[in-house]
Parts: structure tokens; sequence; C-alpha cells
């Protein structure tokens, strides 16, 4: 038997699926995570009755640079500029974290001190204005060496016109200093914006020392073990990379766990029927969205990690609100509702953890409601049990007795608030790519994603909810799915009119043969590659570009073609009319693609936990509801809500009016009748 | 009247949020002048009919709108006689509900069932509509004619048609035509898609209830800033900002602010601030209105943007000061300078009553410079800079350094982009060393700024303040450093007669422009701040020894 592996390691928890190659069948197992991730990962294989040897992929979802930059806990890092601008982390681009109040925590991850300057100077349009000296390098390499920074961080001011200059500068200081990880800003982002592409590389340098001790362990791990492959792991775009390259591009895995979530959401949804998807992961926390058109993941090539750490890497583009679970309800001063974006996080946690927790959250709201079974544990290995009293207790002191509400009443004001939220996302979501809502259905999966996937779907006019076999493993699932992936931009900056489609033609050629190259190198090129090439657009005026698909073809992109296909884009993003004025071509991207030979997998069932009844409210009334395990929805027959759905990672809530029949992939279908 | 359930009360406040953040978005993503798609200077909201009084507007709307919206509403509501479906008024009127000639505002009347229920409206900020210099910011008008084209009310669009004979006008009048059809585009789209979901929003509710909803939401707000005024002690509590000058003449320009808290209510009255200048320095009624709410809203930030916040409110601002300037008197810079002037006024009288809650001064000017002329090769080009400095200390830590406008959120652009585009070359972009001022929580640094011009020949204007007067300490903090912005000419440096401001300085290749700006001041007494945070500054780079041996005792050693 050959099998492959797909992990995603978790603040909590360790998510293992693997599937047998030739069958398709998958295995899962969910371990507690542990300090060193790796051990964590290698246990939860095991326990998923998997011997390393027999492995012939392992597919990673890992929050170790996510982490590290969030909890500043990277490495000491030089960041090397042009002399005059050591301070670009420090400046951003002159904002403040919120519009209204005027304080802030702000800290780049390399301190001013840390921040060194080389004299040399590159103009706009690449010519060199000051050369870089040998001697500069050289005093350059002492001041790192005589510091003993753990990696560094280059970005030369215009590099992105001219990368020579830090080229060379990179060269000679991987020369100097060996055993120094050195990331430099052309390799990474070679686009114009000094501090986008400062502060994506000293992201990289940052979390470089961890992710080569932590992935080198695992490596090693897994090589002890009989694993005689290389380590692939998630990138924030939604590709896998193997270990050699996410060691040199560690920022790249910023969004790793949630991408591969997104990417299961679309490969389960597609196999069900539905390839025009939005994905809807609910966990403790927060809520990340994103949009699926024809089966492809939305990618963005600018994401804020933090205040002042914004990341210009292509990555799927995800929105993230904080409506989780542990969402605190509160009244606010004016005596209105307000759900998040405050969260109880895991500890103390919802009230009815009895953890400590006193203030009510999402999850109380759903005990109160019978939506979630207070007798039952939650499914966890520690056996939480929630506690039906103290989530009463909670919503009737803070949000009840404030409003004049019964707890019930107050629960279910609760989960309204709480709902609207997350549809004003999907909203805004999908109006920021053009795209009406309701064409798309909706995929709920995260531990809460199911129990609120339907009303959601109802508030936004989605006909139909797509719920994964097993909604919790939903990254880990991704990393089974996923194809390894080359990304590559070309900055052009130009208008259409003054380009030709021998210039386009020129860069989009180069792109298909770099990225063919590397996943060749890598050994990931199968037998399919797929290259898709992008063009970044607007009016000339606009900052905001629309992505222009250009197939897979480099040549023929006159300025008529180029420009009528914006003008289709454009149209089809805004709605609006198209104007006379003239066109930018932005950037030229490409995305080459490896496909992996999936066979369907099939999830095996969850244990039923218990079939019964109980009483459960939703907003037309209590009902007595039936409880049942998920192999008691069938293919033939739709079940009619109101309807619950015990399982040991989820529960699944299938109001009245909506009804749900299991699809042969494995998902439940919901149709929603709005 | 009954009244509406808590839950749908609360639902309905959710809605209309994103109703406005996504004609926000709608309106970013199409605009044509960076300074809406980058700087994101506009605002979006929905309003009643007759006061016009605020029902909602986007938390990540420009907060100088905050205020000026209501005012601009209003104005539609008494100009125009019969407002009819399908029409788009247009009004950049500074005295009519507005700031400067340039923010460009759109009101659109939202009907259901015949009746016109309430209006759509949204500004924006459009690069140059003619007057004296590109861009509008004229450091030395002596009247708003010298500023830019003035509207009334006007239909720009009528029956759902766009005017073309308006935007021909419009076009006529600006310096870059080619703008402004973009820009009107995406403006008229954020009110369509406003209009879109607010119908949905009717549909599924209905009118009686989305009625209530704002009635009852109008006094929940006044309810929430009650709360929060209440907490503050009664008092009097008073502080005068001084500006540099007017651009004409050079004397300082006093803003008074007497704030009176009497338990859940609170008077803001000017009285005694100077006489409505020669210069641009003026601020209308509606900008101060919107710059005192703002400034109460940095310190309480969770209180709704709902007219509802006013009613607690008691602002006097009299016409004999500049703060509430008629025609025609000037007002180019009451919207990027006065108005942040106004808020440190407003904070620094209520740092007296809560010190605790209220940051020390922050830098209150950006330093806008203009500069237009010919590139290398004989192309015209206007180029805009504005630059942020640093925040007062605060009882939550240090100043930010860099901060933006305190009535604004906008973004400045990259040197790299600003390279490409514009004949200059960037020498540094740095933090402005010494600038910050001490304390317990030291302020923000200030920015150091310089270029050389690489072109043949160009004319700079600039408007700024804070020159002569530095953020101010609080509870025993240090101010932080004024402005010193200067042009090298010829190898000379040379500071502008008015400091902060001039017109047409003529600048041939290889001149430079250097901005130094404002630190914020520190919070508490810098006796206070503990050893290992004095340590940190040496180590990281931010405070000298000498400093600390200056300011700070000389500990640690």
């Amino acid at each position: 038997m050959t099998a492959s592996a797909g992990v995603d390691v978790g603040g909590t928890f360790t998510d293992v699926t693997i599937a047998d190659t030739t069958t398709g069948r998958i295995t899962v197992a969910k371990v507690l995570s542990t300090v060193n991730q790796a051990d964590g990962l290698v246990h939860g294989l095991r326990e998923a009755g998997a011997s390393l040897a027999e492995l012939d992929t392992l597919v990673h979802g890992t929050t170790v640079a996510t982490n590290a930059i969030l909890e500043r806990r990277g490495a000491t890092v030089a960041l090397v500029t042009t002399a005059g601008f050591r301070d670009v982390l420090e400046l951003r681009r002159r904002d403040r974290p919120h519009t209204y109040g005027l304080t802030s925590d702000y800290r780049p991850l390399a301190p001013r001190a840390n921040c060194l300057e080389v004299h040399e100077r590159v103009a706009a349009d690449g010519t060199v204005l000051v050369p870089l000296e040998p001697e500069a390098i050289d005093g350059l390499a002492e001041r790192i060496e005589a510091r003993g920074f753990e990696a560094v961080a280059v970005c030369l001011l215009n590099s992105y016109a001219n990368a020579e200059p830090e080229r060379r500068l990179g060269a000679a200081l991987r020369e100097r200093l060996p055993h120094v990880p050195i990331s430099l800003s052309h390799e990474l982002a070679a686009e114009a914006g000094e501090f986008e592409r400062a502060s994506t590389v000293t992201v990289n340098a940052y979390v470089q020392p961890k992710m080569r001790d932590y992935l080198g362990s695992l490596r090693e791990q897994m090589r002890e073990g009989g694993f005689s492959h290389e380590v692939q792991v998630m990138q924030s775009s939604g590709g896998l990379m193997p270990v050699s390259r996410a060691i040199r591009e560690p920022a790249r895995t910023a969004l790793s766990g949630p991408a591969a979530g997104t990417v299961a959401a679309a490969a389960i949804a597609a196999a069900a029927g539905h390839p025009d998807v939005i994905s809807a992961d609910m966990g403790g926390t927060s809520f990340d969205v994103a949009l699926i058109p024809g089966g492809t993941p939305a990618v963005s090539t600018l994401t804020q990690l933090d205040f002042g750490i914004p990341l210009k890497l292509p990555m799927i583009d995800i929105h993230t609100i904080g409506a989780g679970g542990g969402s605190i309800a509160a009244v606010d001063r004016g005596g209105v509702l307000q759900v998040g974006p405050r969260s109880a996080g895991a500890n103390p946690g919802p009230a009815c953890y009895g953890l400590g927790g006193e203030e009510p959250t999402v999850t109380d709201a759903n005990v109160v409601l019978g939506r979630l079974p207070s007798e039952a544990s939650l499914g966890t290995e520690e056996g939480l049990r929630l506690d039906l009293k103290a989530a009463e207790h909670a919503i009737r002191e803070r949000v009840g007795e404030p409003l004049g509400q019964t707890p019930e009443e107050a629960a279910l004001s609760i989960i309204a608030v709480a709902n609207a939220k997350m549809a004003g996302t999907i909203r805004n979501v999908s109006v920021d790519a053009g795209a009406d809502p309701r064409k798309f259905a909706l995929v709920g999966f995260g531990g809460a994603g199911p129990l609120h996937a339907v009303e959601l779907a109802r508030e936004i006019g989605c006909a139909h909810v797509v719920l994964p076999p097993r909604p919790g493993l939903a990254s880990a699932l991704g990393c089974l799915v996923a194809d390894a992936r080359v990304d590559l931009t070309h900055p052009v900056e130009d208008l259409a009119e003054r380009l030709d489609a021998a210039t386009v033609e020129q860069v989009l050629s180069r792109h298909a043969r770099r990225g063919t190259g590397q996943l060749r190198a890598e050994g990931l090129a199968g037998e399919e590659l797929t290259v898709a090439h992008w063009a970044e657009m607007s009016y000339q005026k606009q900052l905001h570009t629309v992505p222009v698909e250009l197939g897979d073809r480099a040549d023929g992109w006159t300025e008529e073609r180029l420009t009528a296909a914006f003008v289709d884009a454009y149209r089809a993003h805004y709605g609006g009319m198209p104007r006379s004025a003239p066109v930018r071509l932005a950037n030229l991207r490409t995305t080459v693609t490896a496909r992996r030979d999936t066979p369907p997998l099939t999830v095996p069932d969850d244990t039923d936990r218990r079939e019964g009844r109980r009483r459960v409210v939703f907003t037309g009334g209590a009902f007595d509801t039936p409880v049942l395990g998920r192999g008691a929805i069938a293919e033939q027959s739709a079940r009619e809500g109101p309807l619950v759905v015990d399982q040991s990672d989820t529960t699944i809530l299938i109001p009245p009016g909506a009804s749900v029949r299991a699809h042969p992939s494995g998902s439940l279908v919901v149709e929603v009748h709005t | 009247m009954t009244t509406v359930d808590p839950t749908t009360l609360a639902v309905v406040r959710g809605r209309l949020e994103q109703l406005v953040d996504e004609m926000d978005t709608v309106f970013e993503r199409m605009a044509f002048s960076p300074v809406i798609s980058d700087a994101l200077d506009r605002a979006n909201g929905v309003y009643r009919p007759g006061t016009g009084s605020m029902i909602v507007q986007g938390e990540r709307g420009l907060p100088i709108f905050v205020g000026v919206m209501q005012f601009a509403v209003r104005a539609v509501a008494e100009h125009v006689e019969s407002p009819a479906e399908g029409d788009v008024y247009l009004l950049n009127d500074p005295y009519l509900g507005g700031t400067h000639i340039m923010d460009v505002k759109m009101v659109r009347p939202f009907f259901h069932e015949g009746k016109l229920l309430c209006f759509l409206a949204n500004t924006g900020h459009w690069p140059d509509l003619g007057g004296r210099v590109p861009g509008g910011f004229a450091a030395q008008a002596s009247d708003v004619y010298q500023e830019g084209l003035r509207l009334p009310p006007v239909p720009i669009v009528s029956g759902g048609v766009l005017r073309q004979d308006i935007v021909d006008i419009l076009k006529f009048n600006s310096r870059i035509p080619e703008d402004i059809e973009g820009d009107i585009d995406a403006q008229v789209s954020a009110l369509r898609v406003g209009e879109r979901r607010l119908a949905e929003l009717l549909d599924e509710y209905g009118v009686g209830v989305i009625e209530q909803c704002w009635a009852e939401l109008e006094e929940r707000a006044a309810r929430e800033m009650r709360s929060y005024l209440s907490e503050l002690p009664d008092g009097d509590y008073e502080f005068v900002e001084e500006m540099d000058n007017d651009g004409l003449v050079d004397e300082p320009l006093e803003i008074r602010v007497r704030a009176s808290v009497r338990g859940d209510e609170m008077t803001v009255d000017f009285s005694g601030s100077s006489p409505p200048c020669l210069g641009p320095m003026n601020s209308v009624e509606a900008a101060t209105v919107s710059s005192a709410v703002v400034a109460i809203k940095h310190i309480f930030p969770d209180i709704a943007l709902n007219s509802g916040m006013f009613e607690p409110l008691n602002l006097v601002i009299p016409e004999d000061t500049f703060l509430n300037a008629a025609v025609p008197r000037p007002v180019a810079g009451c919207a990027a300078e006065t108005s942040q002037r106004i808020i440190t006024a407003v904070m620094g009288a209520l740092a007296q009553a809560a010190p605790e809650r209220v940051p020390a001064g922050s830098c209150a000017t950006i330093n806008n410079l203009s500069m237009g002329g010919q590139d290398e090769v004989g192309d015209p080009y206007v180029m805009y800079v504005f630059l942020g400095g640093g925040y007062g200390g605060n009882r939550a830590g240090d100043g930010l350094s860099n901060g933006c406008s305190l009535m604004s959120s906008a973004r400045t652009q990259s040197i790299e982009v600003t390279e490409q585009r514009y004949p200059v070359r960037f020498n540094r972009y740095a933090l402005r060393e010494g600038s910050a001022g001490a304390g317990r929580y030291r302020g923000g640094f200030g920015v150091d700024y310089e270029f050389t011009f690489t072109g043949g020949i160009a004319r700079a204007s600039l408007l700024g303040d804070q020159a002569c007067n530095a953020p101010r300490g609080v509870a025993g903090g240090l101010p932080g450093s004024v402005a010193e912005p200067y042009f090298v000419l010829g190898g000379e440096k040379v500071v502008l007669p008015m400091r902060s401001k001039g017109e047409n300085v003529e600048l041939r290749h290889g001149d430079r422009v250097r901005l130094r700006t404002p630190g914020g001041g520190g919070w508490g007494p810098p006796v206070d701040r503990p050893d290992a945070d004095i340590a940190a500054d040496v180590c990281g780079g931010y405070l000298t020894e000498a400093e600390v041996a200056r300011d700070y005792q000389g500990r640690p050693s």
C-alpha cells in the first residue's frame, strides 16, 4: 500500500488525514499539538495508523511562521537598506491602527538599531547612480558578523527596477556568512513600494531560523521513521512547495492552514457538484471567508499580517473577522447588543466551558438554544463538558437583563447579531470581487461553521450549503488535495498602448520556463503541468487593479486584445460602464501548477455518537428536534429540518424549512429554501 | 409608537454599517484620483430628510466628514425645491456644509413608495477644481474665489441620466479633467450600491421598523455619549492652541477652547478665538463642528457614528472667530491644518479633565507641499506630498511615529512610486532624531524627509503649520518638537518668510526640499520612565546617551 498524508498543525490540535493512494480511503486522527510541532505531527501520523515508510507524500500546513510574527518571537534580524532609508519599517505608509483613537503598540520586527545602511543608489528607471563598492560590502558583512544577527533581510531602494546591486550584495553576504540566512527583497516581491517590499523580506528573515530548525527537525524525524521523500509545505497561495523552498521562503507559509482549508472547501464542493462557492470557516475566535469562483480560490497579492506588517506575496484572498464561537456578547452603553470582536479565546473560553469565563459568547448562546448538546462532551481529547447553567447565567446577567429578554430570547439575539455580521462579511467579500453571493453555494466548515452555515446562507440568499464530511479537519484534507505551485510576478507599470505583444510574450514565456524548471528541479512536476497567466490592469489613473485572465498562451497579447480582455473583466467586476481612458498594465503574473493525482477521497463515517431528540430553539420557535448521526442522512431521500447532526468534530444544524441529503462524494448538501 | 425589539435593532444597525462600508469600498476601488483610492479621502453615509441628521456613516470614512455631511445634506434639503427620484445633487460650497473647495459632495434622495425617506450621500476629495494653484491649497489666497470653482447644489444626475453639461463645466474648470469623469463614475456608483442595499433592507423589515430603528439608534447614540461624558469630572477646562499665521499676515491665530462639563452634557465654546483671517486658515462651521466631535471620538472611540452623538453637546462657534468664517473668506487650510489644531485644542482641554484617557499633544500638520512644472522631457506634472508626525505618549504606551493626520486616515505614497512619477530623487526618509517629547510614555517621532529636484524648473507651494508651537506634554511630560520645513536653493538654506507657508518657490535642478515634522509630546514625568524602557530606547537606536542625560536625568548609566 502507498499512502499520502495531509497534516495541519494548529495552536491546539494537530489534524492528520491519510489517504490510501489507490483506493482513496482516508483515515484520520486528531491529537494535541506539541511545543516542537514535529513531535505531535509524527505522533499523529502513527496514531492514524501510518507507517512512515509506506507514505509517499506528506503535506503540511503550519502556523510556525504566523505565530512567530503575531507573538513577536522570531529571530534577531538585520535589515539592510540604501543609506537614508533605514527607518522604512518604522515609518510605514503614515497611518494608525484604528481610524478613531490615537494609541498604538506598534513595534517593527527589526528595531532601529538593527537596521543597517549601505552606501549605494539606483534610480527609479534602474540607472545606477551610486555604485555599490566592495569596501561597503566588506564593512557591512563585518558589522553583521560582529553583531551576531541570526538572519539578514536586504531591501535596497528601487531594486524592483534594477536588482543587480541587491543581488551582488546578497551573493557576497551569503559567501561571507554561510550560516546566516540572507533574504533578498527582489527574490520575494519584485514590485515597486519600498515599505511593502521591506516588510515582506523582513518577515521572511524574521521567521527563517525558526522555520529552518523546525522543518529540519521534522525532516529528520520523518527520515528516521523511514519516510524517504521530501516533505511538502502548504503555501498561503494554496499550492504546496518542498521543504527546501519553504526554508528559503518561509514568508510564503503565513496563511498556510487557512489556505489549506480553502483548497479543501473548493475541492470538496466541486466534488459535490458546486464549483462556485464561498468558503465560510468558523472557529473559536475568527470567521474566515474566501470567494471560490469556478473552483479556484481568488488570490490577492497584499495582506496585512498585523498593523504595520504587510506581506506582498500571492495568497488566497481570505477575509477574517473576529466572529467565532468564543466571540463575546455585550450590551453597549447605548443599550445595543454587540457581538465580538473581543473573544474569550480558548482560555477562559465561553462561560459554558466552566474554566472561569464569565462573559457570554456565541457558543454559550448555542448551548442555551439546545443547538449544541449541553450534556455531552465537546468531542475533544480532554473531554470538555458544556455547562448549560453557566451559559444561561452569563447570558441572563450580561445580555438578557439589560435588554429585558429571557435567556433564550437573548441567546437568539446573540446568534442573530453574529450571523448578521458574518453575512455582512460574505457580502463585502463578494462585492469586492464584483460577484453576486446569491449565485454561490456556501461551504460551512471549521468547528462552528456547520452550526451557522444554513442560517447564513438564508441571510445572503444562497440556495445551497455544502457540509464537508469532516468539517473540523478541512485544512488537513486540503493538504491532501493541493497541487504543487510556483507563483511568478513581473512588474510592468506601463500603459497598454506602450506595450507590444512581443514584450508581453517574453515575460510570460520566461515565467512559464522558470516555473516549470523549478517544479522539475524540485521533483514535483508530475505528468500534468498547468500554466496560467494573469495581467493586473486598471485604467491609467486607478490604483486598484482588476485581475485579467490571460489563459495559458504567452503570445498574441496585442494592445487591442489586452484592452478588450481588461474591459470585459472590468465590466464583470464593477458592473460599471467602460471608459475611453488609457489602460494600465501593472503586473504580469504566472502560476505554474503541477497537478497531483488524487483519487476521489472517501472519508469514513464518523462513529455515530447518539441518536435521539432534543429541544432546539430556532428563530421561529422551539422544536422537539431529531438528533441523528451523520450516517443516518441518505443519498436517496432528503431529510427535512429541523434536524441536528452531532459528530465528534462538529454539530450540524438544519433549521425548519431546509432539507439535507448526502452526496456520493461524502458531503451533505442542504437545500436552503429561502 | 411601539418600540423595536432589541434583536432587530442590533441587526439593523449592523446592516446599516455594512451598507456604508460597501459604499466606501466601491468608491475607493473605482476612483481615478489617488487621493481617494490610496489616501481614502472620502466618506459615505445615510441621512434623514429635512435636518440631514446622520443615521450612519462609514467608520472607514475620513473623520473630518463626521459632522460635515449633515450640513451638506441639509443644504440640499433646503436648496432643492423638490428633489426627485433618480436625481443626484453635487455641491462643494464650503459655507453650505463644506470644508474646502476640493471636497465634492454628492447627495441622492431615496424614495420609498413615492415618499422621500432619506438621503444617501458621499464626498470625495477631487484633485483639482481650478483656483490660483494646482490642487487648490493656495497658501496666500485672500478670498475663496482664488481657491477654485464654487458650486451650490446642482443636479449632476437628473432622472437617472448623467448631465453631461454639468460634467463639462467641471472638466473645463479643472487642470486634471481626465480624472473628473472617473471620479464621478465612482461616486455615483457608490450611491447606487447604497440605494440597492437600502432597498433590500426595507423589503426585509418594512419601512415602519426601519424608521423606528433610526429613531431608536439616534436615542441610543445620545445615551452612549452621555454615559461617556458623565465619566468626566464636572468643571471648566480651558486650552489655547496657537497656529503660526494665516499665510499672509505673520501673526499667530488663537484657538480658544472652553470645555464645560456638567453631568452628562458638555459645552465646547470657542469664544475668544482669533477673528476671521485674511489668509486661507479660516474654518467653516461644519468643519469646526466635525473637528470638535472627532476629538471626542479619539478619546472615546466606541461611540457610534450617528447624529445622536451630538445631542448632549453644545458647540459654541461665534461668527466673529476664524472658526466660523463666511463668504468670501479663504478656507483652503481648514480641512488639513486648522481642523487638526481644533482637535488638539479640544483634546488639550479634556486632558485636564481626564489625563489618563487623553494622549499628549500630537503632530497636527500635514506639511502639504505641492509642486508643479515640467519634467526632464518637458511633460507637465503636479506633485503633492503630505507627511505625518509623532503622536503623543499616552497611558497605553509611547506615541506612534509617523502617524497620519488626526482628521484623516490617508496613507502616503511610497518613495519608489513618487520617484517613478516625478522629477525628484530622495536623499532621506527617516525618523527625525531627537523629536520625541520625553515622558513616562514618550512621544512618537516626527519624520525627516528630503528630496532633490531633478527636473528643469518647478514652482513649489507649502501649506503647513506648527512651526512655532510644539505638541504639548501632558501630566508632566515634555513637549515634542516644532515643524522645520525649508528649501536649499542654489546651495543656500532658505526658510520661508511665513516659515510653514508659502507659494511659488522657484526650484531649479539640484535644489532641495527638506521637511522635518513634529514629534509628539510626552505623557507623565520623564523621571517616572522605567530604566528598562530607557535602556531599550538607547539599545534600539531611538535615543542617544546625550538625550538621556538631558531629558531623563542620565539614567541608566
